[in-house]
């Protein structure tokens, strides 16, 4: 009797222990605490933008701020055909239409011809909220109907996810064709950050390296080979006047400006092998930063400007340091793996993105600084030089995909990736720019 | 045959000395000063078998808090273990042991069910005890209610990238009887707008929701609901 007895309360005894074990619950009226999320693209749909010019429209801007919107990954955008109407003003929307397809934002708009250019008008509606985020209106010089487009999409997604759009941003980037062959060329170039617009910044027989942005995104510097001997460039994007900063015996590598556009890192290999220096860009004073025997390279700045990181094999491998610049306190920051190099700091100062290899494959990764962790964030294997966009959400990267080298841009958080489109040659050395 | 029966006793005093030595376990747990009585079988099991019957509704507090243990002192005798002044407490009849008041050990104490009486429970009612404790008298099926209107708000809520662990905001929630949203008001923001109406959206989005049919439980619990949200599971 006794025996049957615990035999059949025990595991009940066990159940409710655990039962007691959930945190208490609050008294009367419910309050609830929700910990977890699903994080699903978000349904928006960006009606077509009504042309109230003559003629027919130069191209649509919804069409420009669906794929932009697209691309970020963090919303499912409506196609065209699927909406049941078209407003284009928030008085001709109808609530029902939306939230019978699940659409929670609408983003909708005109746009005029005006003197000076061009204008729209354009708007964001809260379809479960019914209400209206904002009403606005913007100007653009003739021509410039894609920059307007991306201004709105910065918009609504800084609107919609807190963080500042980064679709006005341009990209660097070098194209190399004809490789290995008598007519080989490589051009630096320029484009929008969906690809739209590329323009050659320069056109050399001898390989181009390294482009990077001044902070106010005016400037770009390089590193060239085109006396046959590596050398540093600084040139301005608008007028195209272009200056030699270094070209020192042996190596001159990697340039980086600081966050305040005065300095530039950079890599020497002049005393014998490569150290990084700092150039003053207004005396023109260069400093010497690192001086081992090792190799030292690939620097870059922190968010603040008083460190640079950089790739150092001082350790047996190449992995990542970081050195105060005034203080010259040197701190290894990476220990996950064998290869980590070509690091950038994001600006939180938390995060570094870097080339990881892994089983002999090479990742772009990001490691959390706080914690050590390290997050592979790419598939692919040849993946180098990540650059993140100014709004910190994404990274562009150079990678080979059939034999040739493109551009591929990933999230930071790896959930989101997307392929550049090139249409001819290599692709290679992404960078991307500032807010502009 | 014989053989097997030769290992019954054995068996039997093992078993015994397992279900002893839990009771002892949990007997801790639930109520700390009894633990030292705690030393002799007899009294456990004595209680164990009268209390199978009962089953006592009223809402027992089973967390060990700190606040009935005083009284859990004069008032030992329901205690299975107890008896705190008994020195050597009569098996079978444990209510003698204790020296005052209040004999029936089946009598149910409300704020405090000893391991004896959730042990004499079905686990039916001691899980519905337990349901309805944590609120002092709420009905068992508050709990179900609230937990599929969590799931429904969680599967709908998408967190903009600028979320981060740590962020927090309410929202008050004004339903109807029919389970409908009528209003979400922010009550406290997190700071960051974009969270802020990620959340709104996901309770817009998840609505309408399951509402008990008893309009007085609906008018308790259900007519204006707190949602506090406040991620854990972000990479950052």
């Amino acid at each position: 009797m006794v025996l049957a007895f615990s035999g059949r309360r025990l595991p009940s005894l066990l159940l409710l222990w655990v039962a007691l074990a959930l945190g208490p619950l609050a008294r009367g009226e419910l309050a609830i605490e929700i910990t977890q999320g699903v994080d699903a693209p978000v349904p928006v749909a960006v009606v077509p933008f009504a042309w109230q010019g003559r003629g027919r429209p130069p191209e649509d801007l919804g069409k420009i701020i669906r794929f932009d919107l697209a691309r970020s990954g963090q919303f499912a955008m409506t196609a065209p055909e699927d909406m049941l109407s078209l407003p284009s003003r928030p008085e001709e929307l109808y609530v029902r239409d939306w939230r019978v397809q699940g659409i929670a934002y609408v983003l909708l708009g005109s746009v005029r011809p005006t003197e000076s250019g061009l204008e729209a008008r354009y708007a964001l509606f809260d379809v479960f909220a019914e209400r209206l985020l904002f009403d606005e209106t913007l100007e653009a010089p003739p021509g410039q109907l894609r920059a307007l487009a991306h201004r709105i999409s910065d918009r609504a997604y800084e609107q919609l996810t807190g963080i500042p759009g980064a679709f006005s941003t341009r990209l660097l980037y070098v194209v190399a064709q004809n490789i290995a062959t008598e007519a080989e060329t490589f051009r630096l170039e320029m484009a929008d950050a969906d690809g739209a617009n590329a323009q050659t910044l320069l056109k050399s027989r001898e390989p181009i390296l390294s482009a990077s942005w001044s902070p106010d995104g005016q400037t770009v510097v390089y590193v060239s080979f085109e006396t046959g001997k590596p050398a540093i460039y600084l040139q301005e994007i608008a007028t195209g006047r272009r200056e030699k900063l270094t070209d020192f015996e042996g190596l001159n590598g990697s340039p980086v400006f600081s966050p305040d556009g005065k300095q530039l890192a950079l890599v020497l290999s002049a005393g014998g092998n490569p150290d990084i220096f700092v150039l003053d860009l207004e005396t023109r004073k260069l400093r010497q930063l690192t001086r081992h025997f090792a190799i030292d390279t690939e620097p870059s700045w922190t968010a603040d400007g008083e460190a640079v990181i950089f790739t150092s094999n001082r350790g047996g491998g190449p992995q990542i340091y970081k050195m105060n610049v005034r203080s010259r306190a040197i701190e290894r920051l990476t220990f996950v793996g064998d290869y980590n190099a070509r690091a950038r700091m994001l600006a939180d100062g938390r995060y570094l993105i870097f080339v990881h290899r892994q089983d002999g494959i090479f990742h772009i990764a990001t490691q959390d600084l706080e914690r050590g962790t390290v997050q592979i964030l790419t598939e692919t294997s040849l993946d180098e030089s990540p650059s993140v966009a100014p709004n910190g959400s994404m990274a562009i990267y150079a990678t080979r995909s059939n034999g040739r080298g493109i551009l591929a841009v990933v999230s930071i958080d790896g959930r989101v990736k997307y392929r550049l489109p090139s249409t001819e040659g290599d692709v290679r050395e992404p960078a991307w720019s500032p807010f502009l | 045959m014989a053989g097997l029966r030769a290992y019954l006793w054995p068996l039997a005093w093992a078993l015994l000395f397992h279900v002893v030595a839990l009771g002892l376990f949990s007997a801790n747990w639930s109520s700390p000063p009894a633990l030292r009585q705690n030393s002799t079988a007899e009294p456990m099991m004595a209680e164990l078998l009268t209390l199978v019957a009962p089953a006592p509704k009223p809402a027992p507090k089973p967390k060990a808090k700190p606040r009935p243990a005083p009284k859990a002192k004069p008032k030992s005798q329901k205690k299975a273990a107890p008896a705190p002044l008994a020195e050597a407490p009569a098996p079978a009849r444990p209510e003698k042991a204790a020296p005052e008041r209040n004999a029936p050990p089946a009598a149910p104490e409300p704020e405090k069910p000893s391991l004896q009486e959730v042990l004499g429970t079905d686990f039916e009612d001691a899980l519905a005890a337990e349901a309805s404790s944590d609120g002092s008298d709420r009905p068992e099926a508050v709990g179900s209610y609230e937990a599929d209107l969590m799931a429904r708000i969680v599967s709908q809520w998408s967190r903009p990238p600028s979320a981060r662990n740590g962020m927090s905001c309410d929202l008050r929630l004004a339903l109807v009887p029919t389970g409908e949203l009528v209003s979400v008001t922010l009550v406290r923001s997190s700071g960051n707008a974009a969270f802020d109406r990620s959340a709104e959206l996901a309770v817009r989005r998840a609505a309408p929701f399951q509402v008990p049919e008893d309009p007085a439980v609906f008018d308790a619990y259900f007519r204006s609901v707190t949602v506090t949200f406040s991620p854990n599971d972000l990479r950052y």
